[in-house]
């Protein structure tokens, strides 16, 4: 009676092979799910360096007004110590903001908005050229810090400027030593 | 049992896999191997494809960093001469060095594990520093409130809202360079990176 039952057993061969097929599959499937997960993970590191960039160009036009006008930062800074000490913060916000206006991408006619435009077509406001995709930057922080070193005291800028490029956004914040000119 | 009692039995009482089995589990087994292969090959061929751009995007970002600390007055007026480059990458290390002539540079092509990576770089001076004898519209022009602007006379109250305050404009008297830099790494593309440069150096 078993041994009539035995032709039975022919499959397992195959269903064996059929079993390890399949895990094989699977596994395969985990595979190329990971490898087509793992394929824009570089455009978006791109785009993070290239807004990474983008910010370091908002830190160094920061720089640049500051060198410009150091006298007009220094009254904002002396409007900051004033508002610490318990004056009006409204003088010091607009002046803030006035300072800043220029340091924002989003506003036309400023020197943000012309390094945008040649960031994003290499050409200067007014030539048509084709973009590389779309750039915006700002500073949302411009403070001056002292520091008191052995016998003087140390200025440093602090900026904390972002960037955007396709949407992808980075923060960046510096330290500046401040030197006094020779 | 002898060979000739086990020839005797029946066919379909003998143990063991048939040839015909064999082959069918074989072929079973290649269709299911073939496309593993081949998904080995591609899962490989990103990840190399994948660290390859890792490393041009961290050696692009490295070049823009010399760059940004490099001397000005050298980078503008286009003497910088060779910038060594000893760059450490998670894969390998780039030494090599930037030569300039003007305001270009090029590296020597180094290879980091399959791959081969030379870097190019270009300084522009995109906003120029104004120049009161002969004015031009290259110059960044920075506004700020004007605080010496004269007060509103006195009289009765202004209508609300209330007029902006008054804006003064300054035009830069600096150079504000673009930073461009571009790995090449073998592959169909290269990578850019730019940014601006300020005159950190007075």
């Amino acid at each position: 009676m078993i041994k009539d039952l035995l032709p039975g057993k022919r499959g397992v061969a195959i269903a064996v092979v059929l079993v390890f097929c399949t895990a094989i599959l699977g596994l395969l499937g985990i595979l190329l799910m990971n490898t087509r997960q793992q394929r824009g993970t570089f455009g978006m590191q791109y785009e993070q360096t290239r807004a990474l960039m983008a910010a370091r160009s908002a830190v160094q036009l920061a720089i640049y007004k500051y060198r410009v006008l150091p006298s007009e930062y220094y009254r904002i800074h002396q409007m900051s110590l004033a508002v610490k000490a318990g004056g009006d913060p409204a003088e010091f916000n607009l002046t803030r903001m006035m300072w800043l206006h220029d340091l924002q991408s989003e506003n036309a006619d400023t020197p943000a908005a012309r390094i945008k435009q040649f960031l994003e077509t290499g050409a200067p406001v007014g030539v048509d050229a084709p973009s590389a995709g779309t750039f915006d930057f700002g500073v949302e922080e411009f403070d001056l810090v002292s520091s008191s070193m052995h016998g003087y005291t140390q200025d440093y800028l602090r900026i904390r400027a972002w960037g955007s490029f396709n949407g992808t956004r980075k923060t960046l914040e510096e330290l500046v030593e401040v030197q006094i000119a020779q | 049992m002898s060979r000739t009692d086990r020839l005797a039995e029946p066919a379909n009482t003998r143990r063991g896999v048939s040839l015909v089995e064999i082959l069918v589990a074989l072929v079973i087994m290649a269709l299911a191997i073939l496309p593993a292969i081949g998904a080995f090959s591609t899962s490989y061929g990103t990840a190399t494809r994948q660290i390859e751009q890792e490393t041009a995007l961290k050696l692009g970002e490295a070049v823009v960093n010399v760059l940004l600390s490099a001397n000005y007055d050298k980078l503008i007026t286009g003497t910088l001469g060779t910038v060594p480059l000893n760059i450490q990458t998670p894969t390998g290390a780039f030494s090599g060095s930037l030569e300039f002539t003007g305001m270009t540079a090029s590296s020597t092509s180094v290879a980091i594990g399959r791959a081969t990576y030379s870097i190019s770089a270009r300084v522009a001076t995109v906003f120029r520093a104004q120049n009161i004898d002969t004015p031009h519209n290259d110059a960044l022009v920075f506004g700020f409130r004007d605080f010496a602007a004269p007060p509103v006379p006195p009289g009765p109250p202004p209508p609300p809202p209330a007029p902006p305050a008054p804006v003064a404009t300054y035009s830069c008297f600096d150079d504000l360079v673009c930073i461009k830099v571009r790995v090449d790494y073998g592959q169909r593309e290269a990578i850019d990176l730019e940014t601006f440069r300020a005159d950190m150096s007075r």
